[in-house]
This record gives C-alpha cells, sequence and structure tokens, in this order.
C-alpha cells in the first residue's frame, strides 16, 4: 500500500526553486567577481592555467568533504568528525600500503589503500549514524567525540609520527596525474560533485534527504524511514572523508598528522557559503562545490598581492555572517507570508 | 541585495589601497619570495629580518615575504602555489614536511623558479640549488654537552618525541643521543613516553625519580616543561637542568629567572640574509654552495645579557 505524496503547489515550488538559484547564484556571481578583481589587479599571473588548476587541486580535498557535509546539512544534522576521520583513514590506508611494498607497491597496492581508506570512512559514519539514530545522542556531540577517537587513534597507531608508506604510481600517477589533461584531483572531485548533485536533487533518496532535514516528524508521518536515511548519510559522509584521505596521500606522500585540522570547518564554510541552510531543508552540492572556493580564491589572491593571507579570515567571516543573515530573512519572510 | 558581495568587494579594494604602486620604470630586480615555516613564530620573525635587511642593503632585490599561520604542510602548498604563479624569480622556503612539498617546488622548479632550502630541507633536493641550514646534529651535539655539564656527568636526561614529518627534530635528537652514548656513558637516557602536555610530563617525572636533565626541542615545550617542573619537591626541582633550542623572547625570560638552564639558539637572522643573496647569486647564474651550514650559540644566565650573546634572542618583529 503506497501513500500518495500531496505535490506541493506550484507557487511554493518556484519559490523554493527561485531560492536555491539565488542563494548559489549569489555566491557563484560573488566569486565571479572576486576572481575578475584578482585576474584585473594580476594580469597575466592570477587567470593562467597553471594558478586555477593548482587552486582547484589544492581544493580538490575540501570539496570531497563538502558533499558530504552538504547531505548531512540538508538533513538538519552535523558532523564534526571528518578532518579526523580523514586522518584516520591515511593512516590505516599507509599501513595497509606499507604491508605490501610501501613506496614500491604496485596498483594491487593502491586498490587496497582505496578499500581501506573508504572502509575507515565508512566504519566511521556507520557509528556516527547508529550513535545518532539509535542511541539518540546529538549529532553535534556524537561527532565531537568521533573526531576526538579518530584523532587519538592516529596518534596512538602513528606514535605521533608521519608515515610515508605511500607507493610510488600511487604519488606520480594519482596524486600528480593527469586524465585527458585534466590533474586526477580535480577529476575525482567533479565525479564526487556530479554524483553527489545528482542524487541530493533528482533522487528519491534526495528528496527524503531534504525533507527530513525541513521538517523531520511530517517526514516520518509521510512515511518516510527516517532514521535509514540519517545512517545512509553518515555513510556518504564518512565515504567522503576516506577518499579525500586516500587523495590526501596521493598529493602529499605522507599521513599529514599535523594538518587537515581546518578542513571540518573549511568544508563547512563552503557548504554554507554554497547556499545549505544550517537549519536544513535546502542545500545544493554544486553550491557547495562553488562556495569552497571563495576562501580559497581569497587566500591565491591575497599571497599574490604580499599580504599575509590574515585578511582572507575577515573577509570569510563577514561573507559567512551575511549569508545566514539573509538566509534568515528570507525564513522570516516566507514564515510570515505563509 | 548583494550585502555580502560589496562587503568583500569593499574591503579587498581597502586592501588593494594599502599596497604602494609599483613604478613601472624601476629597474631590473631580483623577485625573490621567502616563505616561512609559519609566521607565527619568533624564530621566523628573525629570519624574516635579516631577510628584509639583506634585500635592503643589496638594492637590487624585491623581496616578499609569505607564510601561513600554521606549520601545515597543506596550507603552506597553497601558498607555495600561488607565490609560483605570481612570478617569482627564486622561492627560498622552510618546507613544513620533507616530502609533502615534493611536488609543488617541483613544479616550480619546473617554471624556471630556483628553489633555496631554509631551516628545512626536501628529503629529496636533487633540483634544489642550495639548503641554508643549522648544523642540526651539531647543534644536538652542542646541547648535550651543555647538558652533560650541567647535570654533573651523571643521572637521567628526558627527551620528548619527534614532532612528526620535521627533519631538523630528528637530526638534533640524534646528534644529542651520539654525544651522550660517545663522550658521557654515565648518563641515561629516557625517550619515550614523555609529550608536549603537562600532565605528561608529570606522569614521566613520576616514572622516572632520577631525571636531572631535561633535552627540549620546541620553545612552547620548555615553557610547558618549567610549569611541571615547578609542581616537583622542591629537593627534585633544584636537580633538574633543562635545556632547549630557540631563544624566543618567553624563553630567554624563563632563562634569565633560572626556570632553564640553557638555551641553545640557531641563526635565523642569518638563515634570512644567506638565503636572499644565494638567490641572488643563482639567479645571476653565479655558482653557490650547495649546502651552507650556520652555526649555534650556547645562550647562559652568565652571558646573556653581553652584547655579543644578546643579538641572537629572536625578534618579536622587525621594527
Amino acid at each position: 500500500m503506497t501513500t500518495t505524496r500531496p505535490t506541493p503547489p506550484a507557487p511554493a515550488k518556484l519559490a523554493l526553486r527561485r531560492v536555491l538559484a539565488s542563494q548559489a547564484m549569489l555566491t557563484a556571481g560573488t566569486l565571479l567577481v572576486v576572481m575578475a578583481l584578482f585576474t584585473a589587479l594580476f594580469p597575466g599571473k592570477f587567470a593562467t592555467l597553471y594558478n586555477i588548476q593548482t587552486l582547484m587541486v589544492d581544493y580538490s580535498g575540501i570539496v570531497l568533504l563538502g558533499v558530504g557535509l552538504t547531505f548531512i546539512m540538508t538533513s538538519a544534522r552535523f558532523d564534526l568528525s571528518v578532518g579526523a576521520v580523514l586522518v584516520f583513514s591515511c593512516v590505516l590506508g599507509t599501513q595497509a600500503m606499507g604491508a605490501l611494498g610501501g613506496a614500491d607497491g604496485g596498483w594491487g597496492a593502491v586498490l587496497i589503500g582505496l578499500i581501506v581508506c573508504l572502509g575507515t570512512g565508512l566504519l566511521a559514519g556507520l557509528v556516527n549514524g547508529f550513535l545518532i539514530v539509535k542511541a539518540r545522542v546529538p549529532s553535534i556531540i556524537v561527532t565531537l567525540g568521533t573526531l576526538s577517537v579518530a584523532q587519538g587513534a592516529a596518534y596512538v597507531l602513528t606514535g605521533g609520527v608521519d608515515l610515508y608508506a605511500v607507493p610510488k604510481v600511487m604519488l606520480d600517477h594519482i596524486g600528480q596525474g593527469k586524465v585527458l589533461g585534466l590533474p586526477v584531483p580535480i577529476v575525482v572531485a567533479a565525479l564526487a560533485v556530479a554524483i553527489g548533485s545528482f542524487v541530493l536533487s533528482q533522487t528519491r533518496f534526495g528528496q527524503y534527504t531534504c525533507a527530513t532535514g525541513s521538517n523531520a516528524e511530517a517526514a516520518r508521518r509521510a512515511g518516510i524511514n527516517i532514521d535509514r536515511v540519517a545512517i545512509t548519510l553518515y555513510l556518504i559522509s564518512g565515504a567522503g572523508a576516506g577518499l579525500a584521505g586516500f587523495m590526501s596521500l596521493a598529493r602529499y606522500g605522507s599521513t599529514t598528522l599535523a594538518a587537515h585540522q581546518n578542513d571540518n570547518l573549511t568544508a563547512l564554510l563552503g557548504v554554507v557559503l554554497g547556499g545549505t541552510s544550517l537549519f536544513g531543508g535546502t542545500g545544493t552540492v554544486v553550491g557547495t562545490a562553488v562556495g569552497v572556493f571563495i576562501p580559497g580564491v581569497l587566500s591565491n589572491g591575497l599571497v599574490m598581492m604580499q599580504v599575509l593571507p590574515y585578511w582572507q579570515y575577515i573577509i570569510v567571516g563577514i561573507v559567512l555572517i551575511a549569508v545566514v543573515y539573509i538566509d534568515l530573512v528570507k525564513r522570516r519572510g516566507r514564515t510570515e507570508g505563509g | 541585495m548583494r550585502h555580502f558581495s560589496t562587503a568583500a568587494l569593499s574591503t579587498l579594494l581597502l586592501i588593494s589601497a594599502a599596497q604602494p604602486a609599483q613604478a613601472q620604470t624601476a629597474p631590473k630586480k631580483y623577485k625573490i619570495a621567502l616563505i616561512l615555516g609559519t609566521t607565527t613564530d619568533n624564530f621566523y620573525t628573525s629570519m624574516q629580518c635579516g631577510a628584509v635587511e639583506a634585500a635592503r642593503r643589496l638594492g637590487d632585490v624585491e623581496l616578499t615575504v609569505q607564510g601561513a599561520p600554521r606549520w601545515d604542510a597543506t596550507l603552506q602548498t597553497p601558498v607555495v602555489n600561488a607565490v609560483t604563479a605570481s612570478g617569482a624569480q627564486a622561492i627560498a622556503i622552510a618546507v613544513n614536511d620533507g616530502r609533502a612539498l615534493f611536488a609543488p617546488l617541483k613544479a616550480a622548479n619546473d617554471k624556471g623558479i630556483k628553489i633555496i632550502g631554509v631551516d628545512t630541507r626536501l628529503a629529496d633536493s636533487s633540483f634544489v640549488v642550495s639548503n641554508i641550514s643549522s648544523d642540526n646534529r651539531a647543534l644536538g651535539a652542542e646541547a648535550a654537552r651543555t647538558l652533560a655539564k650541567l647535570m654533573g656527568e651523571k643521572g637521567t636526561a628526558l627527551i620528548p618525541p619527534i614532532t612528526p614529518g620535521i627533519t631538523t627534530v630528528a637530526d638534533r635528537i640524534q646528534g644529542f643521543i651520539d654525544e651522550i652514548k660517545a663522550n658521557h656513558k654515565n648518563i641515561k637516557i629516557v625517550y619515550k613516553g614523555a609529550s608536549e602536555d603537562a600532565s605528561a610530563f608529570s606522569a614521566a617525572f613520576a616514572a622516572n625519580p632520577d631525571i636531572t636533565g631535561m633535552f627540549l626541542i620546541a620553545n612552547n615545550e620548555a615553557l610547558v616543561a618549567a610549569g611541571a617542573i615547578r609542581q616537583l619537591p622542591e629537593d627534585r626541582r633544584d636537580k633538574i637542568s633543562v635545556v632547549s633550542f630557540d631563544a624566543a623572547p618567553a624563553l630567554v625570560a624563563a632563562l634569565k629567572s633560572n626556570q632553564i638552564q640553557a638555551i641553545v639558539a640557531q641563526k635565523p637572522a642569518q638563515m634570512g640574509a644567506l638565503a636572499v643573496e644565494t638567490a641572488r647569486k643563482a639567479l645571476m647564474g653565479q655558482a653557490v654552495a650547495k649546502s651552507i651550514p650556520t652555526g649555534g650559540v650556547g645562550l647562559t644566565r652568565a652571558n646573556i645579557n653581553q652584547p655579543a650573546f644578546a643579538q641572537y634572542v629572536y625578534k618579536s618583529s622587525c621594527k
């Protein structure tokens, strides 16, 4: 017996589309204007193939984290653990590949490394999802705890010393390799964005995610298994962190234990700048991909201005507050109007 | 409604207006970029001061100084990439990770940019024209001799764990251990279980009641250790001698108040100056030494106020 979901009225649907479009469009517009400014300020330097490409590579890992976070936040939840899970997956992945030849390992070792990194991320996601859904612990607390566990485990397993047992074929062909002239990290991130965008906007699961974030109780009454949706969401986020960990190993050839501490916040920033609401219900993966590059472009341009990139934090903070404020204003308007 | 666009753009324009206009008819200058290990450490501030002074003295160097606020290879990489794109002719860099920074610097080198390692180095330095750094093994050995003297050539010395990925730290510890084993055989070394956490120091003290010496690598560790030592009973407290690296202002203050007993200071200002001079020579097509070691200076309460030694205290700013 299938209950027919009421079709949303046309005006509301149009309004929702307009909101989503305008939010992402504003962010994209801002990004383009900032890029145009830097292009004008630094002719022949900022807008070059080399610079744009390396900029995209530099932030491709954040995009991978951002895709997963977009799903999580659209469902009105949080995942603070992705940066630490990324590092933890680097550690397990490196240990696995180290056992299979280390720097001299072949593609078999690389494949095992990928499986281990993804497996680590999925396991973390499953733990997060289970604790949030079954134990009813708030997502912000569960993922804060997972962050701590993953970080601690990474240090315990390594003794606090970076591991470097990454196959050279992985460094050369994945970290520094190209597909059809495009750096592999960019291709991987683009594929993740394409798949994530399709799933969130064009599938039933995507609709369930938005419904859960918009009004969880109404979604439950409509027959959606919101618990299963939530667990799946954390698996997606964990997979994103695991994949980002694998790509980090490919780029840096190191577990980079001391790094990635800000990745979670940077990705979260990109998600919010990209138009995903902090309050759930609306989100676009493409918007996240655009949003991630605002701090990246600012940092890049500020280095060219010979300014230490501290200003980036000020500008991004201002933009973030403005974006959330606009979101609030729109929500208030819609509520009162309704 | 484009409030945040306006806010972002107006802030950018303010920054832009604050920058002095570059005279387009300026005589040819060598564009050298110095990328610091971190922009929030007195050591690198001193390095910057030395580099700026050298550029001013030479006259034909256009120096830019960049860096990230934290020691993090994934933050340093985008800085390298942006500097590469902005047209630097030479990059002098304190790499945050000897392997992780290989790819971006190789890309810069492939673009014709001369690469100089300063303070830290790439594990594979085949394309690096010169590496300027302290002889860290020698520094470690010097610290060992200083500590052994303070310990009266007997007792137990504690060493903290290695910070991940930093080549200099591993060399200093190796230099220290080798010197102790070779020439100070009555001193026992405790090398595991310690960390930068103050409570871990306390645990190490409890587990090793005969610790009479500590060899510390970074100034924040020394200050934490000094705090942990203050918690000990007076009879144990007075028996522990601490030797640390780097003459940061806070650490020098601790030295003067006898919370620590000696500092092995490096010469970051000299490194900065040498980096600029070496980069300029390389750009002029002159031969440069593949490796340029700089020395260290032992600072104690007895000599810290003498001008010849006081000059090695690290600076908080270049003004």
